[in-house]
């Protein structure tokens, strides 16, 4: 044994030598080493996604969304407060339910302010992940959503709150469908693809797919970019009245966050949505094109800043429920969505891996974890899924006890309750732009320290270091 | 006349009936939270488990609580429009 073990020591020596030796001497244009600037200069993803687009000639789909950190929720701290304002008892609960559509005819109450996002059976996840997420959103009292697919009979029976989306594939758009939801949501749009067409190729569709979504064999699914029917914004406010109407039930509009966002939301507010769902450029997907999730929409940041400042000015704030997706990953940015003027916020990403769990180990090291819960999937067979609705159930617990940690901090007895006074930011355009106080400077100092300050643009990558940022003359002062 | 009066006096009677189950929404959440508190004392899983589902029930009874709040507004309107309803015709 110590003598393979010195023959295994000795090979490695020479190699490494050898291999140093050429790091050193070789001309740089012929160096491995100039692997080293390359990767910096065009960043990893990308270099691996270069390669993989030489390779298969088509647009990759990259997995779970954008890698970029466009929203500086970083950059925004709640303010605890102490003698001012006492902290809420420890004796008192922190109300964490919420009324989705306040004003529909049967309106939708969840107990806690986070959704199950629409991750579609078929077109993303395998039937045991819907049926585990379904699980654990029954049992934490929240609602899950279908995702752009047809109405599976198994998972509208595990959830006790579900959401169906009318979709631009059609699956769910007859009345024997949308009738057995608790409230529909009109898909339009989604961070990770904006409005962009999708198909899923036959060799991926199997005999569970094809029944849900009722395609005959040998046909491919397609999202289209547009909805079915719906040409025109009289077509969108004729649809939304009809489904109002016939079901009852809060009906909503899903939209890729867009710089576009008033003249969107002041059609779906003329069409009478009890809800708005903004899917900001960070949200995920099963697999997109990265140029649709890396540069295509608005940061959900910016996006529920914005939405909520419109609802404020047309008089529509607790009348259309605001709900906040895409990128939020942690219950502190969750929180912080809320803070700005969401009502409830869905998560995918997230949800996903606590629903994996432990089970990770069944991958690990040779397989991806999300080959446990995606259709197409090797493992898909291996996905325990009581133990993976446990697992989000436990997520979603401490997710929301560290909210109510927070509010009961800021003194606070709803989250709810939580808004834009509790926070304050380190970034001074966000303040400008959000009306957020400025951390740096006194409450009664804002404006005069505020309009000293240049506005900075900086590239996403950057946002929180601003050392590096371009700087230019703000046009405001 | 008569009907308006017996409508009245049930969504009266559902009223109070939804402000009581509000109420024992408010005391069974308290007492779910406590059991909560109490379970996680233990350093075993299954207890753990057993906690965070107390807990999220604490939260349903939580959002019953707030559906209450909802009905009893609907209900409380629907009283004062009939009120007014049978004010206007004495007028």
């Amino acid at each position: 044994m110590k003598f393979i073990k010195n023959m295994v020591r000795n090979v490695m020596n020479e190699a490494m030598d050898e291999a140093l030796s050429r790091l050193i001497k070789d001309q740089y244009t012929e160096n491995m080493a100039a692997m080293i600037p390359v990767g910096r200069k065009v960043g990893f993803p990308n270099f691996t996604e270069i390669l993989m687009r030489s390779s298969q000639g088509t647009p990759i789909p990259r997995p779970l969304g954008s890698y970029i950190h466009f929203s500086p929720w970083e950059s925004l701290l709640f303010s605890p407060v102490h003698l001012f304002r006492m902290p809420t008892p420890e004796q008192v609960r922190i109300e964490t339910s919420v009324t989705i559509g306040p004003l529909a005819r049967k309106p939708l109450t969840i107990a806690i302010p986070i959704m199950i996002a629409a991750m579609s059976f078929g077109g993303a996840l395998s039937k045991s992940a819907k049926l585990a997420l379904a699980k654990a959103a029954t049992a934490a009292g929240t609602a899950t959503n279908s995702g752009e697919a047809g109405l599976m009979r198994e998972e509208r029976e595990a959830a006790q709150l579900f959401i169906g989306q009318y979709n631009r594939g059609g699956w769910m758009n007859t009345p024997d469908k949308y009738k057995q939801l608790d409230a529909i949501e009109i898909q339009l749009g989604q961070g990770a693809q904006g409005s962009a067409s999708q198909r899923t190729s036959v060799k991926n569709i199997g005999e569970d797919y094809r029944e849900v979504f009722e395609l005959k064999e040998g046909e491919p699914a397609i999202i289209h970019s547009r909805l079915p029917g719906v040409n025109t914004a009289d077509d969108f406010i004729q649809l939304v009245r009809r489904l109002r109407h016939e079901t009852g039930v809060p009906v909503g509009l899903k939209i890729a966050a867009t710089h576009h966002l008033e003249k969107e939301l002041q059609i779906a507010l003329e069409a009478g949505v009890d809800f708005l769902t903004l899917d900001g450029a960070e949200g995920g997907t099963h697999g997109g094109a990265p140029t649709l999730q890396d540069d295509v929409g608005l940061p959900t940041l910016f996006a529920i800043t914005r939405a909520s400042h419109y609802l404020a000015r047309k008089g529509a704030t607790g009348k259309v429920s605001l709900i906040a997706t895409g990128g939020l990953v942690t219950p502190g940015s969750m929180l912080k969505a809320m803070a700005l003027g969401a009502d409830a916020v869905y998560i995918g990403t997230a949800a996903i891996l606590a629903l994996i769990g432990e089970q990770l180990v069944k991958t690990a090291p040779f397989e991806a974890a999300t080959s446990l819960v995606v259709y197409t999937g090797k493992m898909t067979s291996e996905l325990d899924v009581d133990a993976g609705a446990r697992s989000l159930l436990r997520y979603l617990n401490a997710s929301v006890m560290e909210m109510e940690q927070v509010a009961q901090s800021l003194g606070r007895t709803s989250l709810s309750d939580i808004s834009k006074s509790d926070l304050c930011t380190l970034d001074a355009d966000v303040a400008r732009t959000t009306g957020i106080q400025w951390g740096w400077t006194a409450a009664d100092q804002q404006a005069e320290a505020l309009s000293a300050i240049p506005f900075t643009m900086p590239h996403p990558d950057h946002i929180g270091a601003k050392d590096s940022s371009e700087q230019f003359d703000s046009s405001l002062h | 006349m008569l009907e308006t009066n017996d409508m009245k006096q049930v969504l009266h009677y559902l009223h109070a009936e939804i402000v009581r189950i509000e109420t024992i929404s408010g005391t069974l959440a308290s007492v779910e939270h406590e059991h909560y508190q109490k379970l996680t004392n233990f350093d075993q899983k299954e207890l753990v488990d057993i906690a965070v589902e107390e807990q999220s029930a604490a939260r349903q009874l939580g959002a019953v609580k707030q559906m209450c709040l909802n009905m009893s507004q609907q209900i409380d309107g629907m009283i004062r429009n009939m009120d007014r309803g049978a004010g206007d015709e004495i007028h």
